[in-house]
């Protein structure tokens, strides 16, 4: 029997449970999730063209994107392929080995959004809480700048979290609002053990990294998390670079913010034309309302957390009382 | 790049532009990459995309901005030349 879930601002009819994802009425449903029949080798004979490859820093591929028309089929080869239709219908097929909790990981974390993206949608890989003085802020940045530990850390002390890992953005004559989707965290141990103090609750969630995952079912319930007009976005800088033990806020130029705000874009083709000019378009007008952009400098030791709360809470006030 | 002050300048028609905050990014489709403007070269965009000769962007950045005209020259040759290298505007 299909259930109805919801992420970001869609609501997803699937044909297994989504435990990770609030219910939904069944209304405006406007895309569908089955498991897939059959072998996903099938597709070989569709005419399916390579669009695109993603590669680890060692260049070995981890997954990629074919295409044939609007169809994409999305491949993780040691896990699933995710066969995504014109007519908004996501099959997925688990590969041997793998896990149904993998696949959702999958699903919920890389193709909704990717596919969200292809919509004309701006999803980027960012996280955001909302402080508790009702400040909401974003933060952007690469895998392994520390996103989660930072959230987590303001989560902690009275924010509410939007999201960890990825946000959709939307324009709106109130500004930009944030929606997140899934209401969890994913922390190394060493970050889990210095903010949480306890590991209850974490979970392990693929063998492939030591990251572990909390779900806050305690600030979520079964309700989707709440959309948020930012009031601010923060550009995490890279942790090797040396920052001189200092904590830096600084502005940062509309063409800085711009760019890297379009490389933290989510798409399923980053080689499509269509969906590049779409999220140029969908940044430029991000950018363009009253959202103040910074980049933030800061030592990546976990005793230093409190003062870049600090900083990060005085930056927006500023700011805020600026505009 | 070589040109006359009597040339007009053509934007290819793969490259998008969006003005931010007094800044331009200009993403060319065709070879997949952007290109980021100052203040002034956002201005000297903007002149290309009306089609004014070299001559007649150069009289209007002279009544803007304080500069004095060789540097000025040297300037818009040096983005001209960045640009058209690019791929992103041709005579």
């Amino acid at each position: 029997m299909p259930d109805f879930f919801r992420i970001f601002d869609t609501t997803v009819c699937s044909e297994f449970p989504l435990p990770e994802l609030p219910h939904a009425s069944g209304q405006n449903a406007v895309l569908s999730v089955k498991l897939g029949e059959g072998d996903p080798d099938q597709f070989d004979s569709w005419g399916f063209e390579r669009a695109f490859e993603w590669c680890a820093y060692d260049d070995r591929v981890v997954c990629w994107c074919d295409r044939e028309g609007d169809d994409y089929l999305f491949v993780f080869p040691r896990n699933a392929t995710f066969h995504i239709t014109s007519e908004n219908v996501i099959n997925c097929f688990l590969h041997d080995g793998s896990s149904m909790q993998m696949l959702r990981h999958l699903l919920l974390n890389q193709i909704i959004p990717r596919y969200l993206a292809t919509t004309g949608r701006l999803v980027l890989h960012a996280s955001a809480v909302t402080l508790p003085n009702g400040r909401s802020v974003a933060f952007l940045g690469n895998s392994g700048f520390g996103k989660s530990t930072l959230v987590s850390s303001f989560h902690r002390n009275g924010a509410q979290l939007i999201n960890d890992d990825c946000i959709l953005l939307d324009v709106g004559k109130h500004g930009v609002t944030a929606i997140g989707g899934l209401v969890g965290i994913r922390l190394f141990p060493d970050s889990v053990n210095a903010v949480f103090n306890e590991a209850a609750g974490f979970t392990n969630y693929t063998p492939y990294t030591d990251k572990q995952q909390l779900f806050l079912k305690d600030q979520a319930g079964d309700k989707p998390p709440e959309p948020c007009v930012l009031d601010a976005m923060f550009l995490l800088n890279d942790p090797k670079e040396d920052t001189d033990n200092e904590i830096c806020i600084e502005p940062v130029s509309g063409s800085e913010a711009m760019m890297a705000m379009i490389f933290s874009a989510f798409s399923l083709d980053p080689s499509d034309k269509k969906m590049i000019a779409g999220n140029f378009q969908n940044v430029g007008q991000a950018i363009g309302e009253r959202l103040g952009i910074y980049s933030l400098q800061y030592p990546r030791v976990h005793e230093r957390l409190a003062e870049v709360r600090t900083a990060v809470i005085e930056q927006v006030a500023c700011g805020v009382t600026k505009n | 790049m070589k040109f006359q002050t009597t040339d007009r300048f053509k934007i290819s028609n793969e490259v998008l532009s969006q003005e931010v905050n007094g800044e331009t990014v200009l993403l060319d489709l065709e070879g997949e990459s952007y290109f980021g403007l100052n203040e002034v070269g956002t201005r000297i965009w903007q002149l290309l995309q009306s089609e004014q000769t070299v001559a007649e962007a150069l009289d209007t950045l002279s009544d803007e901005y304080d500069v004095s005209r060789e540097q000025l020259e040297s300037d818009v040759s040096d983005l001209l030349g960045k640009l058209s290298d690019a791929g992103l505007v041709s005579l």
